[in-house]
């Protein structure tokens, strides 16, 4: 007995053994590179650059007829056409990419050769379309007319390993015709990304062609993807559920292998291709979540890192990864980017929502640092459940840190009105506080202002048929124009259009 | 009690093989750094310097709140407030932080170590923060996670400044020059300083007798900026004018600046570190005439047919030729 607590004594005295390391709580590995490898091996028969100068390629003259069938009215030669061009096979691609690019060639035929290469439906013919809608952002661009048909015909593939490379086209593509292109392939693949390059087209565009392609397919796309209206389709979009009508639905292996090129990818040093890498993957659909959360536990913490952003970004489509999310709490050099993105992705599921708030909550706590309670604060504004008022509201009013206390305000403006008719008295010091921010066009009223933009947003979103949260909108955003002010002098501006007075209304359920 | 005498024995002995298993635990920080704040309890004029620095504005300044979109673009958020270069290591790409954006590239960006000390460039422990030498500090390198995107490191390693010897300056020597009693200047002077900009540029104009009657040659040489001139922001751009000597309106002649992702098809015109920009007036009038190097912090002019520069730009350097 006695030996028994000299034992314990012992052990009661003994040092404190080492926290244990990253590796031991959360073990990483090779993961995009590894996946990335592996899809490479397996798919070996990667076309590669075409080559369009230099000798000619075979069959070029037999193209050429076959392509001339194609431009023709002849229903018969283009079905014939059409079964030569799959005879050929392969061999046709090259000297399709060569009638394509070959500017001294008829239009009509180049515009036949993009329909050929589509008829081949190939990933090698589908590289030539894909890689002629990128050169937009070469010194030498090709007609805007046959990207914008390149684009186009890529939808009348079923090789959806272009997305994420389309994706990154809408980012920089400046020809009107062809942002709208992209768009509807994008859609025919189940992916909305392009939507908003169709609203704006369609609303600052109007008059010109463009803009009637634009509202063209604004008002086609719902039928075609199977839901009623466009609001019905964007919901769909954001929370991730899938397009009904949409021909693709799963990942293939070739577009699998694009998603961990652009994830391997985000380890970069150069920052241009991680926002390139960012901006695709963020807007990619539901079903790149689950490669995203497995890249959470990749060796390379700039992996890690914008994974998790990018999940945060894609919203609630990226809810598969919320599960290794929570994981990633236990790393510390990845748990504030992993708190917002548990924020964003819970999207409107109540279990979700629940999960994410738990996990979020969790880490509020003294002994955690700033910079981590700060991002989890963010996180519970973003998630916007009425519930994280008991958290929040004691923050804003005790914190001993300003900024906490400031961000808490913004969060616990960002919550779902509570179910109680009159909004809490904490609410309406939050407004109060935030109003002021913006009034003293202080240095934090860059968070301040998103705060009060996003809140009427919402506002107005979910009471539509109320004019006090619309109207308030309409004058909150009239100052957004930036070449109207400068942002410094704006908080104030729209805090003076805006009084307490006539925001605090809105607060109510 | 011979017993508990052993007892006692092996428990030290124990205590210490389980203490030797540990690394010997690093010095602890004087105290927790969590905001630039804190710096300026007793460095007052190192924070006044850095204060009055675009490093400070990084997050306020209104050019790059219109820019970013007030951070909407939040691809700007990684160098505009990033966590502390020497987490994420010398040389690799820093990250964004959470707290404190409005403080910008504060202090604790360069000075924080990952187990919360405090880099200095010298030992010094009777001091509060305890600074522990960091060489790297004042290495190129150090500057690169941000600086280097847009290729400013690169530009210097190739130029005569990166070569060890009598013309060797680093970032460091030229944008934080030492002040009396070995400090380095926090203001971190660059192209939004006149004296900096008129210091890295040397700008001439003839007619060269044997030239073509009519004709002014030009040379812009980028004489004293261990870099391109302008580099790092592609919003930067400096532009070559002239005019009849007594007008007012002055007419373009030469762009140097490296054009945004979109802007497709434009070339790359930054002046190389020791390169000379030769570009020529044809038909310049026979009477006296006026060329200068205005340098513009964003890119477009506000009437492009008809740029007024005196009013959007910094008049550099400014030369007469006579008739």
């Amino acid at each position: 007995m006695q030996t028994a607590a000299a034992l314990c004594a012992l052990l009661a005295c003994a040092p404190p053994r080492e926290q244990p390391t990253v590796q031991e709580v959360y073990a990483l590995a090779d993961v995009a590179q590894a996946e990335l490898a592996r899809f490479d091996q397996a798919l070996r028969a990667t076309p590669t650059a075409l080559q369009t100068a230099g000798a000619l390629p075979a069959h070029v003259e037999e193209l050429e007829g076959l392509c001339a069938s194609l431009a023709g009215r002849d229903a018969s030669a283009h079905e014939l056409a059409q079964a030569d061009l799959k005879r050929l096979g392969e061999g046709a691609v090259a000297p399709a990419a060569y009638w394509l690019a070959n500017k001294d060639a008829d239009p009509a035929l180049r515009q036949a050769a993009a329909q050929a290469l589509s008829v081949l439906d190939s990933p090698a013919a589908a590289l030539v379309l894909v890689t002629m809608v990128e050169s937009s952002r070469q010194e030498v661009a090709p007609e805007a007319w046959l990207q914008a048909q390149c684009a186009w015909r890529l939808g009348q593939t079923t090789q959806d390993w272009v997305v994420p490379r389309l994706i990154l086209c809408l980012r920089y593509e400046q020809d009107p015709p062809t942002v709208v292109f992209l768009a509807r392939t994008l859609a025919r693949f189940g992916n909305l990304s392009g939507l908003d390059g169709l609203d704006s087209l369609a609303r600052t565009q109007r008059e010109s062609q463009a803009g009637e392609l634009a509202l063209q397919a604004l008002a086609e796309l719902p039928g075609e993807l199977g839901a009623l209206s466009l609001d019905e389709l964007r919901t769909r979009w954001q929370s991730g559920a899938q397009l009904g009508a949409s021909p693709v639905q799963e990942l293939s292996k070739w577009r699998e292998r694009e998603v961990w090129r652009l994830i391997a990818g985000l380890s970069n040093w150069q920052l241009r291709d991680v926002d390139d890498g960012r901006f695709v993957l963020s807007r990619e659909s539901a079903a790149v979540a689950p490669l995203l959360a497995r890249a959470l536990r990749d060796r390379n913490l700039y992996v890690r890192v914008h994974s998790a952003q990018s999940l945060e970004r894609m919203g609630a489509r990226g809810q598969a990864a919320q599960s290794q999310l929570i994981e990633a709490l236990a790393e510390r050099g990845v748990e504030p980017y992993a708190l917002a993105a548990l924020g964003a992705v819970a999207g409107v599921d109540p279990a979700a929502r629940a999960r994410s708030r738990a996990a979020i909550e969790s880490r509020l706590t003294e002994r955690t640092q700033v910079e981590v309670r700060l991002a989890a604060v963010r996180a519970l504004g973003v998630l916007g459940d009425a519930a994280s008022e008991s958290v929040l509201a004691p923050m804003c009013a005790q914190s001993a840190d300003a900024e906490l206390a400031q961000t808490a305000s913004e969060a616990l403006l960002g919550l779902e009105p509570a179910t109680a008719a009159a909004p809490s008295s904490a609410r309406i010091l939050a407004l109060r506080s935030v109003h002021a921010r913006l009034t003293a066009g202080a240095e934090q009223a860059i968070e301040a202002e998103r705060a009060v933009g996003n809140w009427l947003s919402r506002r107005a979103r979910a009471r539509p048929s109320d004019q006090g949260p619309s109207q308030a909108l309409e004058a909150w955003t009239m100052w957004a124009s930036f070449d109207a002010l400068e942002p410094e002098l704006r908080g104030p501006a729209r805090a003076a259009a805006l009084p307490v007075a006539r925001l605090e209304p809105l607060l109510a359920r | 009690m011979r017993f508990l005498l052993a007892l006692g024995l092996v428990a030290v002995f124990a205590w210490m093989l389980l203490g030797l298993r540990n690394e010997p635990a690093a010095p602890a920080p004087a105290r927790a750094f969590t905001s630039s704040q804190q710096c300026r309890e007793c460095h007052e004029q190192t924070y006044v310097e850095w204060e009055s620095s675009w490093h400070a504005m990084s997050w306020i300044d209104p050019e790059v709140r219109k820019l970013s979109s007030d951070f909407a673009n939040q691809d700007c958020i990684d160098c505009h407030a990033p966590r502390p270069v020497l987490e994420t290591g010398i040389a690799n790409r820093v990250l964004p932080r959470a707290s404190r954006r409005a403080e910008g590239v504060d202090c604790l960006t360069c000075h924080l170590h990952p187990d919360g000390s405090i880099a200095g460039t010298r030992d010094v422990a009777s001091a509060a923060c305890k600074p522990v030498a960091t060489r790297d500090l004042v290495s190129p390198q150090f500057c690169a996670p941000c600086h280097d995107q847009h290729g400013t490191v690169k530009q210097w390693q190739a130029s005569r400044f990166a070569v060890p010897g009598p013309d060797y300056r680093s970032c460091s020597d030229c944008h934080m020059p030492r002040l009396q009693g070995d400090r380095r200047d926090h203001r971190m002077h660059g192209g939004h300083d006149l004296a900096m900009l008129q210091a890295a540029v040397t700008l001439r104009a003839t007619r060269a007798p044997g030239a073509v009657p009519g004709t002014v040659l030009v040379e812009l040489e980028n004489s004293g900026a261990g870099h391109n001139f302008p580099t790092d922001e592609r919003s930067r751009a400096a532009d070559l004018f002239w005019r009849e000597q007594g007008q007012t309106t002055w007419r373009h002649l030469a762009r140097l600046r490296n054009p945004y992702r979109h802007e497709v098809g434009l070339p790359n015109t930054e002046l190389a570190s020791g390169d000379t920009l030769r570009v020529s007036i044809d038909q310049a009038p026979a009477g006296p005439i006026e060329v200068a190097l205005f340098y513009k912090l964003s890119p477009y002019w506000n009437d492009p047919a008809a740029p007024d520069p005196e009013r959007e730009a910094v008049r550099v350097a400014l030369v007469s030729v006579a008739p």
